[in-house]
C-alpha cells in the first residue's frame, strides 16, 4: 500500500515497475478484444463497399464530413488533454489533473453533442433505415444504401457508446481527484482510462477515414 | 515501463500538432483526383495517426517489450481475420 509520499507496490508484485507493466498489459489485452470487435465490422464494411460501390460511394459522399472534421479536431484535442492528465498525475499535481480531466470531459461531451446534431440531420434527410419513418432515401440503389447507413450507425454508435463509457470513467476520476484520498490510486486509474480514451481516438480516425473521406476526391 | 519514462509536455503538444497537420493533409487529399490513391492516402494517414497516438499518447514508446507484443498482437489477430475472410471471398468468386 502507499504511504503519503512514496508509492509501494502491492504485495503480489516484485516491484513498482512490474506493477505498472501489469496494469498496462491488462488494459492492452482488453483493447485487443476491442480491436477485433471494431476490426470485424470494418472488414465487413470494406467487403460490402467493394460489392456495392454504386450505393456506398454516393451515400458516403452525402455524410456531414465538414462537421465531423471539426469533431475530429475536438477528439484529437481531448486526446492531448488526457495525455496531459497522465503527465500531471505522474507528478501528483492535483490541481492540473483536475483542470485537464475537466477539459477532457468537456471536449468529450462536445463531440457527443456534435454527433447528435449530425444524427438529427440524418433523420431529417430520411437516412435512418432502422427507424419507422426514418427512411426515405432518394439517392442511388436505396436498398444497398440502407446497408451503408446501417454500417454507419453501427460504427458511429458503437464509438459514441465507448465515448459515453469513457466520460463516465473520467467523471469518476474527476471526483477521486477532487477528494485526493488516494493520489497513487488516482494515478493508476488515469493510466488505464487514458489508454482507453486514446483508443477511442484511434477508432474514430479509422471511422472518419473509411466512412466519410474514402469516397471523396476532386472536391466532391 | 520505468516510472520516469514518459513524454514531456512539449513532446505531447508536438505530437498533437502533427496529428492536426495529418488530418489537414487527409482532408486536402479529398480535393485531388488521385483515383485509387485517394482511399490509400486517407487510410495511410489514419494508420500514421494511429501509430503516433499508440506510441506517445498510449505510452507504447516507453512500455516494456511484453506490453508492446500484446498491443501488436491485436493487429496480428485482426490480420488473421481479414486474410482468412478474403481468402474465402476471393477464391469462391463472391467478390
Amino acid at each position: 500500500m502507499a504511504s503519503a509520499n512514496v508509492e509501494v507496490p502491492f504485495e503480489h508484485f516484485e516491484s513498482l515497475e512490474q506493477q505498472h507493466d501489469a496494469a498496462r498489459m491488462g488494459i492492452w489485452l482488453f483493447l485487443v478484444t476491442e480491436t477485433l470487435l471494431f476490426g470485424a465490422i470494418f472488414t465487413a464494411f470494406g467487403l460490402y463497399h467493394h460489392l456495392y460501390p454504386g450505393a456506398f460511394s454516393p451515400a458516403s459522399r452525402g455524410l456531414a464530413w465538414e462537421l465531423e472534421a471539426a469533431n475530429t479536431v475536438v477528439l484529437l484535442t481531448s486526446g492531448l488533454t488526457m495525455a496531459l492528465t497522465d503527465h500531471y498525475a505522474f507528478e501528483l499535481r492535483r490541481r492540473k489533473v483536475i483542470v485537464t480531466l475537466a477539459l477532457t470531459i468537456l471536449l468529450g461531451l462536445t463531440f457527443l453533442v456534435l454527433k447528435g446534431v449530425e444524427y438529427r440531420g440524418d433523420y431529417l434527410a430520411g437516412s435512418v433505415p432502422f427507424l419507422a419513418g426514418g427512411w426515405h432515401y432518394t439517392g442511388q440503389d436505396p436498398s444497398h444504401a440502407a446497408l451503408f447507413f446501417n454500417f454507419y450507425f453501427l460504427l458511429t454508435g458503437l464509438h459514441a457508446s465507448h465515448m459515453v463509457i469513457g466520460i463516465v470513467l473520467l467523471t469518476i476520476l474527476l471526483g477521486r481527484a477532487f477528494l485526493w484520498w488516494s493520489p497513487f490510486g488516482v494515478r493508476r486509474m488515469i493510466v488505464g482510462v487514458g489508454i482507453f480514451w486514446a483508443f477511442i481516438d484511434v477508432a474514430w480516425l479509422f471511422i472518419y477515414s473509411s466512412l466519410y473521406l474514402i469516397d471523396r476526391s476532386g472536391g466532391t | 515501463m520505468a516510472a520516469g519514462d514518459r513524454a514531456s509536455i512539449g513532446g505531447l503538444v508536438t505530437v498533437y500538432l502533427v496529428l492536426l497537420a495529418l488530418l489537414a493533409a487527409s482532408l486536402g487529399l479529398t480535393y485531388l483526383e488521385l483515383g485509387i490513391f485517394n482511399p490509400i492516402g486517407n487510410l495511410g494517414i489514419a494508420v500514421l495517426q494511429a501509430g503516433l497516438i499508440m506510441a506517445v499518447f498510449m505510452g507504447l514508446r516507453w512500455s516494456s517489450p511484453l506490453v508492446r507484443v500484446v498491443a501488436i498482437g491485436g493487429i496480428f489477430f485482426l490480420s488473421f481475420l481479414v486474410v482468412l475472410l478474403l481468402a474465402d471471398y476471393l477464391t469462391r468468386g463472391l467478390a
